[in-house]
């Protein structure tokens, strides 16, 4: 599988593309921020883009960048890692798509198998999120926008 | 002799200025978002490449050393449990979302963690990390303080020239001091209405923001 890494911070990205190499992925290059990521994936196509959340253009920039790559590439699978499980990130990806689209915290993809099974997953047009923000409140919150 | 007294003619004890003690205030939640932040980009970061890094090592043990397999598979796990309780302590620090994405998503995500059931009405507005901060927590106390099967909560957070208005109404109005406790050190006031029965009291509270 052809993928694309974003994500600022130095050690974890190096360990996320030597994990993906080791899993027999071909890692198509990396980037520190979305629109390092948005130029690369202009010239050379993958099939999956692995981006943190909270990278530059801060705050948000997974986010923004993904709607940019969904717009360009559409058949291009999406996985956001984070630190943090939030509802409110949850709701942000489904806007995304509701297709090949994944969100996993950072530590739960350091296994190859894990890794592989969720970027399948996503390459096959699933959606694959974060488990226990599928689980709904008896007494579900009501958000209203002015 | 007497301790703890002085005979110094003239001493007496130091007050500092209010308004020292309001910057005082302000500044300790841009301390604790930096703290937050720290957490993030730094220890969590770093415990998470390591996480990838034993995954790495696990990979590439040899089938046949099941014990060292599951040695990495027993540090990846510890490790796991130490991203737990450094998000829990960042989350009492500055909650990372209210840092992030402000006032709403960030009430709104605490409220659905408690399982209280809540309507919030907010325009995404920001007001920097002291009002922002005070504002969450006096809610967030507000929500924890609420009997199990509690009516729905609204939660009103609005500008008014160079403060924050924060309306809590269907909670118990004697609870007005975790509002009280948070808004007063910067500033803030608080006003409360009792309501006809125990959880149907309104807080106010305005705090000044940025």
């Amino acid at each position: 599988m052809r993928v694309a890494v974003a994500e600022d911070g130095a050690l974890f990205r190096e360990g996320l593309v030597m994990l993906l190499r080791a899993a027999g992925h071909h890692v198509i290059g990396w980037a520190a921020d979305g629109d390092q990521l948005v130029t690369l994936l202009s010239t050379q196509p993958a099939d999956v883009a692995i981006l943190d959340i909270r990278m530059p253009p801060e705050p948000d920039g997974g986010l923004i960048t993904a709607q940019r790559l969904r717009a360009a590439h559409p058949e291009l699978g999406l996985l956001f890692l984070s630190h943090y499980a939030e509802s409110h990130y949850l709701m942000r990806i489904l806007e995304i798509g509701t297709e090949s689209i994944g969100y996993r915290l950072k530590e739960k993809v350091g296994s190859v198998d894990v890794l592989t099974d969720t970027l399948r997953l996503i390459q096959g047009g699933a959606i694959d999120l974060v488990r226990h923000l599928l689980s709904c409140n008896d007494q579900p919150s009501i958000k209203i926008a002015e | 002799m007497v301790f703890g007294s002085d005979h110094r003619a003239g001493a007496r004890p130091y007050k500092p200025p209010v308004d020292a003690c309001r910057l005082q205030e302000k500044d300790q939640w841009v301390c604790r978002r930096l703290l937050q932040r720290q957490l993030h980009d730094g220890a969590a970061l770093r415990i998470s490449a390591l996480t990838l890094r034993l995954g790495l090592f696990r990979h590439d043990a040899p089938p046949e050393q099941a014990a060292l397999q599951s040695c990495l598979d027993e540090l990846q796990n510890e490790l796991h449990a130490v991203l737990e309780e450094l998000r829990d302590v960042a989350g009492k620090l500055y909650p990372p979302l209210l840092d992030q994405a402000g006032l709403g998503p960030a009430l709104w995500e605490v409220a659905d963690r408690m399982g209280r059931p809540v309507v919030i009405v907010e325009s995404g507005e920001r007001f920097g990390a002291a009002a922002e901060g005070a504002a969450y927590f006096a809610v967030a106390e507000c929500l924890a303080s609420l009997p199990a099967g509690a009516r729905a909560v609204e939660v009103v957070v609005r500008r008014e020239t160079d403060e924050l208005m924060l309306s809590i109404f269907g909670v118990d109005a004697r609870h007005v001091h975790l509002v009280d406790d948070r808004a007063r050190p910067l500033g803030g006031t608080v006003d409360v209405v009792d309501g006809n029965r125990a959880s149907a009291g309104t807080i106010t509270a305005r705090i000044p923001c940025e």
